[in-house]
């Protein structure tokens, strides 16, 4: 079957593409960049950046900007999804949505409404599973965002290795965090994986941070 | 014994969406998962319960296999569990009723009509179908929400039909089946 992802950059897209890939054609990658950094539907650090994942998957992309306001970016994502059914034939749509309903019951309502199928393979999935995941897959990513206590500015920009995995599995039972991020606690993107043809070097970056809360502005990135 | 879980998704991605989180809320409790084209009455009758699971809103490959579910499991003596597909295949094989369009997507609030052993009171509950069921004679309607009907008894065995998921909220309307 002919698929597209909805692609955000971070580690839960990119593993739902790669098990939807096992038996699936990914004929294109479908970002929103939405100018609202709190938006419920779409995450946004370092989306501008998916573009070089997009290139080492050797995979299309389709970018739509949506101010993200609540309605209008629903709006904007029915048009994306439409898009890309006339442009690349796709039969259905897989997400990373992991346990929001906020986010799935949209989805469902579009691919409904379009006659798309659609595919949610880290649906109810246990985080500490989806850590697991990553590591025994080898996809490399890292944290361009956190948003919630205790989560300093060290964090932004470390790679979620097993190291990094063991410290948010402690931070689970301390400070009861989604070690997964599923909260909005922490955002990534992925910088090499299995299904790329070369590795993302971030050469610039540079930090935002106040009271728990911040991203990570990647400057200059490049495939090596 | 073991419990089965039948799997009624035409797409093995559709698995790890509607019957993995399952096999999850069963944990240790011993079960196995298999597809229900590869289920035969033989195999079926090493089973204590079937829950037969649900699958994407777009497929609806099993309303063709119908007549094959009522050869299968006319027979089964045992409770059985249809979960949204599931409940539309055990009330058109059972109660031989015909499906009809109804929406649901999304959380809606259900209403418990008759004491059960599955669940009781109003709660929210998650639904993703395109299809819902009749209302027929051999079924007994537990629950409703505004739209359909949610869940169903058989009136003279333990056969239970769910409209809504179990696996993203109430997980312990599968818990208390497992303890019929």
């Amino acid at each position: 079957m002919n698929l597209g992802i909805l692609f955000s950059g971070g580690k839960d897209s990119y593993l739902a593409m790669e098990m939807a890939a096992e038996s699936n054609e990914i004929t294109c990658l479908l970002t929103i960049n939405s100018s609202n950094q709190d938006s419920w539907m779409f995450h946004t650090p370092a989306i501008e950046w998916t573009k070089l994942q997009s290139k080492s998957l050797g995979i299309p992309q389709i970018i739509y900007n949506t101010k993200g306001i609540q309605d209008e970016e629903l709006e904007d994502l029915f048009e994306l999804i439409k898009n890309a059914k006339n442009k690349f034939s796709i039969e259905g749509i897989v997400t990373g949505a992991l346990a929001s309903t906020y986010q799935s019951t949209r989805i469902q309502k579009i691919c409904n409404d379009l006659g798309l199928w659609c595919f949610n393979p880290l649906w109810q999935m246990p985080q500490e599973t989806l850590l697991e995941k990553l590591l025994e897959n080898n996809v490399e990513s890292i944290i361009t965002g956190v948003a919630a206590e205790p989560f300093d500015d060290s964090w932004l920009g470390r790679a979620i290795n097993s190291e990094c995995v063991n410290d948010l599995m402690k931070l689970k039972s301390s400070y009861r965090i989604n070690p997964a991020g599923e909260g909005g606690e922490i955002e990534s993107f992925v910088i090499n994986a299995p299904l790329f043809s070369k590795k993302i070097e971030i050469s610039q970056s540079r930090k935002h941070y106040s009271n728990y809360s911040g991203r990570l502005e990647i400057m200059e990135a490049s495939l090596i | 014994m073991k419990i089965l879980l039948i799997s009624t998704c035409t797409h093995t991605l559709n698995n790890s969406e509607f019957v993995i989180p399952i096999s999850d809320i069963l944990g240790d409790i011993e079960h196995d998962i298999m597809h229900f084209e590869d289920c035969n009455k033989e195999i079926l009758s090493n089973y204590s319960k079937i829950i037969i699971c649900g699958t994407s809103m777009q497929d609806f490959t099993y309303v063709d296999w119908l007549p094959f579910f009522d050869d299968l499991l006319k027979e089964f003596n045992r409770p059985i569990l249809g979960i949204c597909s599931g409940m539309q295949i055990l009330t058109s094989i059972f109660g031989i009723s015909g499906l009809i369009d109804k929406i649901e997507i999304g959380f809606v609030e259900v209403n418990t009509l008759i004491s059960n052993k599955l669940f009781d009171g109003r709660f929210q509950a998650y639904n993703l179908h395109n299809y819902s069921v009749n209302d027929c004679n051999e079924f007994t309607i537990l629950a409703t929400s505004e739209n359909c009907i949610q869940a169903v008894k058989h009136m003279a065995r333990e056969i239970y039909g769910i409209s809504f998921h179990p696996e993203v909220r109430n997980q312990e309307v599968v818990k208390n089946f497992l303890n019929i």
